[in-house]
């Protein structure tokens, strides 16, 4: 479904991500873990055209959009990102946040399917529909931003650390959730800093040090070898 | 009964002020731009309605319906033509930007209209409204319920309308509302539109209450950065009491202390909350936004 290849992203003069290559295919959840700073928010701000210069090829479904505005990834290739920190709309309603992520035209025409489909899957954002969403928890809020980018409509949806700042609880919550979503046929890109989380349910995995990707395998294959232990401590 | 006389003349311009403010507040809080053109903004508008009504009988209230367009225009312009690629560099270039846009369509002003004072004297101008010794000047009453119309129809389109809540996600987290689709050229242009039509909205009904002149707008956007750090950056109810209040306290001071030092009585108070609340009554600290 997307493939990058000889993927470079960076911030001015600051190359943050290097000669990447990935590929997620159609209804598979594939991983990239790495520890703080190694380039994971950037390679998901790389994929959405935002905030960051990149180079190199970018494929979704065989067309070439590298060169794609971000509202053209989020509308026409279905592509949506769940970032870091939620990044809610915090004096919005719970509702009005869910609105928001129907703002394309595409997604705001199936408007009324979107808020049955994310309000059967999350039947605790119909309750806190008129609150506002930064007096929310945190599980609650990343439900919350979940269900904002499921109003758009995704194909693709890419996920940034969504099981930080979690409680083990929520953790489990969220991890179920995606599995769902997997079910439900969608295609999921996450990146995560706790590897045993992200990569246990993981068909693939990537590991990212320093921008770079330096190891590859099968989700829990990869969780469970020598290599990933080497580099990334504390697994 | 002289305190409620100054109350009310306090509130009836403290609506204008607020929604003079209330311009300057949603393009902060959208762009994080200080925008010194702002006050210009008021002039063209009062001169525009000034000549509309000398040169061609418009009524001031019909003449809106010009002024409204031709100030979004002009906004959208002053945007797309300067501000756009100030934006993108560091707080003092856009604010360099806007100071001389300023100064390029006051001189633009002088040259044109020369220094000359001049104001509408249509048959509302002198006319006040009495109750016992109540006394409300009709042209400032007629500001006040335009101000709050008009106010009332920018909440309506900021929450019930796609764009508008648009803008404001974008004044919340503009990376999230990019994330969302939102076309940020786009939410600029329009916000900075509207925020210089609401300006041109208050030019039209204060072209009766003051005389217009080049200078004028200095005037009214020193109040506007009073009322609007007052209520919090970027914070449209904020920026609605503050228009109030500051509208009041200059009232009352100018009675109890006279005209001339009214300046200096909402200039203390400015110091004071800069002091003690530099967020604001209604403000949070705002992070700042790179692009």
């Amino acid at each position: 479904m997307l493939s990058i290849e000889n993927w470079y992203g960076r911030y001015g003069d600051l190359t943050v991500l290097h000669d990447l290559k990935l590929t997620v295919s159609s209804g598979s959840i594939v991983s990239v873990v790495g520890a703080n700073g190694a380039g994971k928010s950037s390679l998901m701000k790389s994929v959405m055209g935002v905030e960051i210069q990149t180079q190199g090829k970018m494929e979704f479904e065989g067309e070439d959009i590298g060169h794609w505005s971000t509202q053209r990834r989020v509308e026409e290739a279905g592509i949506s990102l769940v970032p870091e920190g939620r990044r809610l709309f915090p004096e919005m309603t719970v509702r009005e946040n869910l609105e928001m992520g129907c703002y394309t035209p595409r997604a705001r025409k199936l408007r009324d399917r979107g808020f049955d489909f994310v309000y059967s899957l999350l039947p605790k954002l119909r309750e806190r529909e008129k609150q506002p969403a930064g007096s929310l928890s945190g599980g609650e809020q990343q439900m919350v931003a979940l269900g904002r980018s499921l109003m758009s409509q995704p194909r693709l949806l890419l996920l940034d650390e969504p099981f930080l700042g979690l409680a083990p609880i929520m953790v489990r919550q969220v991890s179920r959730f995606i599995q769902e979503l997997k079910e439900m046929g969608l295609t999921i890109l996450m990146v995560e800093q706790n590897a045993t989380s992200s990569l246990q349910q993981s068909d693939w995995g990537y590991v990212l040090v320093s921008g770079r990707i330096v190891f590859e395998g099968k989700g829990d294959g990869l969780l469970h070898s020598q290599d990933l232990r080497n580099v990334y401590l504390g697994v | 009964m002289i305190f409620l006389q100054l109350l009310i003349s306090g509130i009836l311009i403290g609506g204008v002020y607020a929604l003079i403010s209330l311009g300057l507040t949603l393009i902060f809080g959208v762009m994080r731009i200080v925008n010194f053109v702002h006050g210009d903004m008021l002039m063209v508008a009062m001169y525009l309605s000034y000549w509309l009504f000398t040169l061609y009988s418009v009524e001031l209230y019909t003449g809106l319906f010009l002024v409204i367009p031709v100030l979004a225009a002009l906004g959208a312009l002053i945007y797309w033509g300067v501000i756009r690629f100030a934006i993108r560099r560091s707080h003092e270039a856009s604010i360099l930007a806007t100071i001389g846009i300023s100064i390029v369509i006051q001189n633009a002003a002088l040259l044109l209209w020369s220094s000359d004072y001049r104001s509408v004297h249509n048959e509302w101008a002198t006319h006040s409204l009495q109750w016992g010794d109540l006394r409300i000047s009709a042209p400032l009453l007629i500001a006040f319920i335009g101000a709050l119309l008009v106010t009332g129809l920018v909440f309506a389109f900021l929450h019930y309308t796609y764009l508008g809540k648009a803008i404001r996600a974008a004044s919340m987290d503009r990376f999230a509302a990019i994330l969302m689709g939102v076309n940020p050229q786009r939410i600029f242009t329009v916000s900075f539109a509207i925020g210089t039509a609401l300006v041109g909205v208050a030019g039209a009904l204060l072209s009766s209450v003051y005389a217009v002149h080049p200078t004028l707008g200095t005037q009214f956007l020193l109040i506007s950065f009073v009322v609007v750090v007052l209520g919090g950056l970027g914070s449209l109810r904020g920026a609605i009491l503050g228009g109030l209040l500051i509208g009041v306290v200059e009232t009352v001071s100018a009675y109890f202390i006279g005209a001339s030092m009214k300046q200096l009585v909402y200039l203390l108070l400015f110091l004071v909350i800069l002091i003690v609340k530099p967020a604001g009554l209604f403000g949070k600290r705002i992070p700042e936004v790179n692009q």
